[in-house]
């Protein structure tokens, strides 16, 4: 099969899935709408119930679309990260990114932003601000004459993510207790439907910060070779590394100001990408952005049930799914594929 | 009737709760009655379900401005947001079971059936 074809049966294919998944949990939560009024509301027919049309459209769909953008944009900012460290552990998490970006978003919610169009952008200015003032923190750490090495770029994300997580708790400490259960609910990540501007808002940036790293694909490949290997055939290394940090800035940012910190999907979602297809970036981020996705919003239509009527955290729950399987990938493969 | 205690994350008075007894003294029916034991913890989506006519938001100190009602106002099918039935209230009178409840019983009963009071003086 040559590439081309590869590619468009294998984004064709998880598309196909993603939309499956979502017209599925549709029709799943706790309010107990009956199917055929789901089907109704869909079709746009008028029934004498008001509240089917609320909970479909104006609950479930919403949150759908931002599970499946932050599924996406989760595990391509993952993917690219650990194509640009060469190294498996590389996750916005561990990279202090989200940590960073979490930082900006309890400051702007100090400074009253709520869930609105406007407000909504000004969080991800914040959460862009913290995660590129983290970002940059790692690389000028990192950074050495002639190089920017693996190994005190993984320890410098460590570090700086520590110093924002901290600093997080400060904040919490300092906050007024009417305010503390919204931030740390926030904090646990939750995916919640937002109103359809700020949802443009979102997919814009997603959006942004997906072509950004996707029109690297084909350098990052040659940065598996290693750095010298890849300058010698032409590519600016250091050039890509920023433009790679700026889009998994971009992509993580939205996700921490719309959804909150949610773990592990940026690590799982590439690796499993990785054994089924292989370490071709140009394969490989079209379909862990639709991975991620259904990764997400399975995780997601979980939470919003397994406990219903009242609903789970799905970064909870990111984690009590992602962990087993991780460990379980660790013990049945002798060597993780390699980014 | 939709009485939420605390938005985010949303806790409503359910069974037993002090505050689902007053909503019905008042002669109105909570949405959330029969939620669990005294002050869970809800789904939105199931707090919507119930296609609450009013909608009451508490808000907690003195302190503190009133509960955005943003959030809600989203849901415009709603028929309490249609009929522009949607409130704050001051949950120092609701939530501390003094002689001030005979108060919140008063404002309760105002939002459940406005047309009772209208030869009544205003407070």
């Amino acid at each position: 099969m040559s590439p081309g074809v590869r590619l468009a049966v294998v984004v064709g294919g998880l598309g196909c899935v993603l939309v499956a998944a979502a017209v599925g949990a549709l029709f799943v939560g706790s309010a107990g709408v009956p199917p055929g009024s789901v089907l109704a509301v869909l079709l746009g027919r008028e029934l004498p119930e008001p509240v089917a049309r609320v909970v479909v459209l104006d609950l479930r769909l919403p949150r759908i679309a931002v599970a499946a953008l932050a599924g996406g944009a989760l595990a391509v900012a993952g993917a690219s990260l650990q194509a640009l460290t060469r190294n498996p552990l590389a996750e916005p998490s561990v990279l202090g990114v989200s940590s960073g970006a979490a930082f900006g978003v309890v400051t702007g919610q100090l400074f009253g932003l709520g869930s609105g169009m406007l407000a909504s952008l000004g969080l991800t200015v914040f959460a862009f601000a913290g995660a590129f003032v983290a970002g940059g923190a790692v690389y000028l750490i990192a950074a050495r004459a002639g190089g920017l090495p693996v190994h005190s770029l993984l320890l410098a994300g460590v570090i700086v993510g520590i110093f924002f997580s901290s600093a997080i708790t400060v904040l919490i400490s300092l906050v007024d207790t009417n305010r503390l259960g919204g931030i740390i609910q926030w904090l646990l990540g939750n995916v919640v439907p937002v109103a359809p501007g700020a949802l443009a808002v979102f997919a814009l940036v997603a959006t942004a910060g997906f072509a950004l790293i996707l029109a690297d694909a084909r350098r990052l490949n040659l940065l598996a070779l290693g750095e010298d290997a890849a300058q010698e055939l032409g590519v600016n290394a250091v050039a890509v590394k920023r433009r790679i940090f700026a889009g998994a800035a971009l992509l993580v940012s939205a996700v921490v100001a719309f959804a909150g910190p949610i773990g592990f999907v940026g690590l799982i979602v590439p690796h499993a990408a990785r054994m089924l297809l292989g370490p071709d970036n140009r394969l490989l981020l079209p379909a862990v952005a639709m991975g991620g996705g259904i990764f997400l919003l399975v995780a997601d239509t979980l939470a919003r049930n397994v406990v219903a009527p009242a609903e789970l955290s799905v970064g909870v729950l990111t984690s009590f799914c992602g962990a087993p399987f991780f460990i379980y990938l660790l013990r049945t493969r002798s060597t993780l594929g390699a980014p | 009737m939709l009485y939420v205690v605390w938005p985010e994350p949303l806790i409503v008075p359910g069974r037993g709760a002090a505050v689902t007894e007053l909503i019905e003294l008042a002669g109105g029916a909570s949405v959330t009655a029969n939620a669990g034991e005294g002050y869970p913890r809800w789904s939105v989506e199931s707090a919507v379900a119930g296609a609450p006519e009013v909608i009451v938001l508490a808000r907690h100190g003195a302190g503190t401005g009133p509960v955005s009602r943003e959030k809600w106002e989203r849901f415009a099918g709603l028929p309490a947001i249609r009929a522009g039935r949607i409130h704050n209230v001051d949950g120092d009178l609701f939530h501390r079971f003094g002689p001030r409840v005979v108060d919140a019983l008063e404002i309760l009963a105002r939002l459940v059936h406005p047309e009772a009071f209208a030869g009544a003086a205003v407070r």
